[in-house]
């Protein structure tokens, strides 16, 4: 196993080791490829991105600065590989992203809603639905999040970066990282509820 | 759910300058949750770090989060999704390669003429032929009329006939602009013509080094699609103990070449390497095959539709003379090659021609892939165990006999006729 750092690796790649690739892909396997399935919401359309991100990264490797880290760098192309293939893959259905949805309870009918998560009824992880129902539910909530949400939302949580990481990896201003990651986690909070609610209504 | 009177929070002050922050969200977290959150981040999303008093809503904060868990991906091998990633970057690197670089003796002739002073003579012999062919392009950018010879006289004399032609009929037709500025003043068609003509010698000259050079990178196209190709066969052996891709195997006897139906064609067979995605069309149509099909016509094609749009012939698949993709088992044989020219003249009832090249390459040569992987320029359409790459073994014999010298003193003078119907002339 190798245990130089990301950073190390992808300079050791520069200077035309090429054994320093496979290491890193098989590093990041199954972070990214778990990232980019919640992102695209789908199997094959993540491991396409998958094999872009690494093309892009082969391309890219030149152009990295070694100062900064690895890992934000690779998800974010990664993200961005995600939009690509999901925007050719235009058999996918669009969903209506922006029609407002009747939170049931509370809605007040216009306006911006604010989102209470304790109000939010979260099964613990090994209680209620079973697994694989709960995951297309979950899959479904993040479908149905606009782009931008859902990309900055599985950033951070799959990346576990601090506020100004994020803000550095989507070169954006770290006011924006906070008002639309927070902006995330209620539309996700509240779709989760549209999703769950009618399922156990069903 | 709770409502707040005031806007979103908004934690830093250079966050009103930014023109993001004018997106237009239709829900927000309670400042509650906001505040928590944003301590949770800070602490990589572990709740047990943040104060107690926050904890019922750091839990609910990451329970939410957590359903965005996968369990571990690994539905396939993860090895299959890095081997592939790592052909296509392969892939990659070679095709740039190939943009990037001369053929190592012409990259050696060009360093030896530029050393040398752009004096062809004064380069070492063994590669003087290539420096001078450097010279001769190099000497076009200077002076493309240069020299005396037959050729340009005879050029001259064309151009003054027209020029003296043109002036007598045409003495008085004047080109402007419609606003009479042109920076060059008047322009008379006879100066037109003498450009037009000055064009023409320089691609006289340039046109067949220009074709010369197309074919070249044709060919080297053409390899690197066969890498490509190899690339895939690899994937596909590693997926299928070492086989070829195959559709239908061939029966003895039963036509083989009848391309678009699939248990008649053996080009069906390698049409599944595009199927189970290990290779694109793309890899599979050579740039000399002006047929060539580079996209499917149907998103179930099996087959390519027509033997002028199948590009590379392939191993006959019979199910008991198979080779396989890994060549220590098989030995050392080829797998792919350009179009053979025997099977499209015999298909359409012309005389083959056993020794002919394939057409893709104007008849020069073809392009092999060998099933370890390597691909071969060859000239000759025999390989040097004398195995014709386009025939079966009897039809070889059979021309081998053919061709044999025939041997000394056929007759020896002393033969009788066979029987009163059998002619024998002689002396």
């Amino acid at each position: 196993m190798d245990t130089r750092s990301d950073e190390e690796l992808i300079e050791a790649y520069r200077s035309g080791e090429a054994g320093a690739f496979p290491t890193l892909a098989r590093r990041y396997h199954d972070d990214l490829l778990r990232f980019l399935v919640r992102l695209t919401g789908s199997r094959p359309t993540a491991e396409d991105a998958f094999q872009e991100t690494f093309l892009q990264v082969h391309l890219s490797a030149e152009s990295f600065d070694t100062k900064r880290r690895f890992k934000p760098w690779l998800f974010t192309i990664a993200a961005n590989k995600a939009r690509d293939a999901l925007r050719r893959n235009s058999r996918r259905r669009t969903l209506d992203l922006s029609a407002p949805i009747n939170t049931g309870g509370g809605g007040d009918g216009g306006g911006r809603t604010f989102v209470d998560v304790l109000e939010v009824d979260i099964p613990p992880p090994s209680a209620g639905l079973d697994d694989e129902e709960r995951a297309r539910l979950v899959q479904q909530a993040v479908d149905e999040l606009p782009w931008s949400l859902r990309e900055i939302l599985l950033l951070a949580y799959f990346q576990r970066l601090s506020y100004s990481q994020i803000a550095d990896a989507l070169e954006i201003p770290l006011g924006t990282v906070k008002s639309r990651l927070h902006a995330a986690v209620a539309a996700f909070a509240r779709k989760w509820k549209v999703v769950s609610k009618g399922q156990s209504d069903s | 759910m709770s409502t707040h009177p005031q806007s979103p929070p908004s934690p830093d002050n250079h966050d009103h300058a930014d023109p993001a922050r004018q997106e237009q969200f239709d829900c927000w977290l309670c400042p509650d949750d906001a505040r928590v959150f944003d301590a949770l981040i800070e602490v990589g999303l572990d709740a047990s770090r943040v104060a107690p008093e926050h904890s019922a809503r750091a839990g609910a904060l990451c329970r939410l989060l957590g359903l965005l868990d996968l369990s571990a991906p690994s539905a396939s091998d993860p090895d299959t999704l890095i081997d592939l990633t790592l052909a296509r970057v392969a892939r990659l690197h070679a095709a740039e390669s190939v943009e990037a670089v001369l053929v190592p003796d012409d990259e050696d002739a060009l360093e030896a003429l530029v050393a040398a002073g752009f004096d062809a003579d004064r380069v070492p012999a063994a590669i003087r032929d290539r420096a001078r062919r450097y010279d001769q392009l190099l000497s076009l950018l200077t002076s493309p009329v240069a020299g005396e010879d037959a050729r340009e006289q005879r050029i001259d004399r064309t151009l003054a006939r027209i020029q003296l032609a043109v002036d007598q009929h045409e003495q008085r037709m004047i080109i402007q602009s419609p606003r009479g500025g042109w920076a060059l003043g008047r322009v008379r068609l006879g100066d037109l013509v003498s450009v037009a003509a000055l064009l023409l010698i320089a691609s006289a000259l340039i046109g067949p080094m220009v074709l010369g050079v197309r074919e070249h990178a044709r060919r080297l196209a053409c390899q690197t699609n066969m890498s490509g190709a190899a690339a895939g066969f690899s994937l596909y052996a590693g997926d299928y103990r070492d086989r070829l891709p195959m559709a239908t195997p061939s029966i003895a006897g039963s036509p083989w070449w009848n391309v678009g139906q699939i248990d008649q064609s053996n080009s069906a067979n390698l049409y599944v390497l595009t199927r189970t995605s290990h290779a694109t069309l793309s890899d599979l149509a050579c740039p000399g095959n002006r047929g060539a099909c580079v996209q499917p016509v149907s998103a179930d094609a099996a087959d390519w539709t027509c033997l002028d749009a199948v590009s590379y012939s392939y191993q006959s698949m019979f199910a008991s003379q198979r080779p396989s993709w890994n060549s220590s088992s098989t030995g050392r044989v080829v797998v792919l090659s350009d179009a053979s020219p025997v099977v499209r003249r015999a298909r359409r009832g012309q005389l083959i021609y056993p020794f002919e090249n394939s057409l893709n390459h104007q008849g020069r040569g073809q392009s092999v892939l060998f099933n370890d992987g390597s691909v071969v320029w060859l000239k000759t359409p025999v390989l040097d165990n004398n195995d014709n790459i386009w025939l079966p073994r009897p039809i070889e014999r059979i021309i081998a006999a053919m061709t044999r010298p025939t041997q000394a003193d056929p007759i020896k003078g002393n033969e009788t006729p066979e029987g009163d119907d059998d002619v024998m002339l002689g002396p």
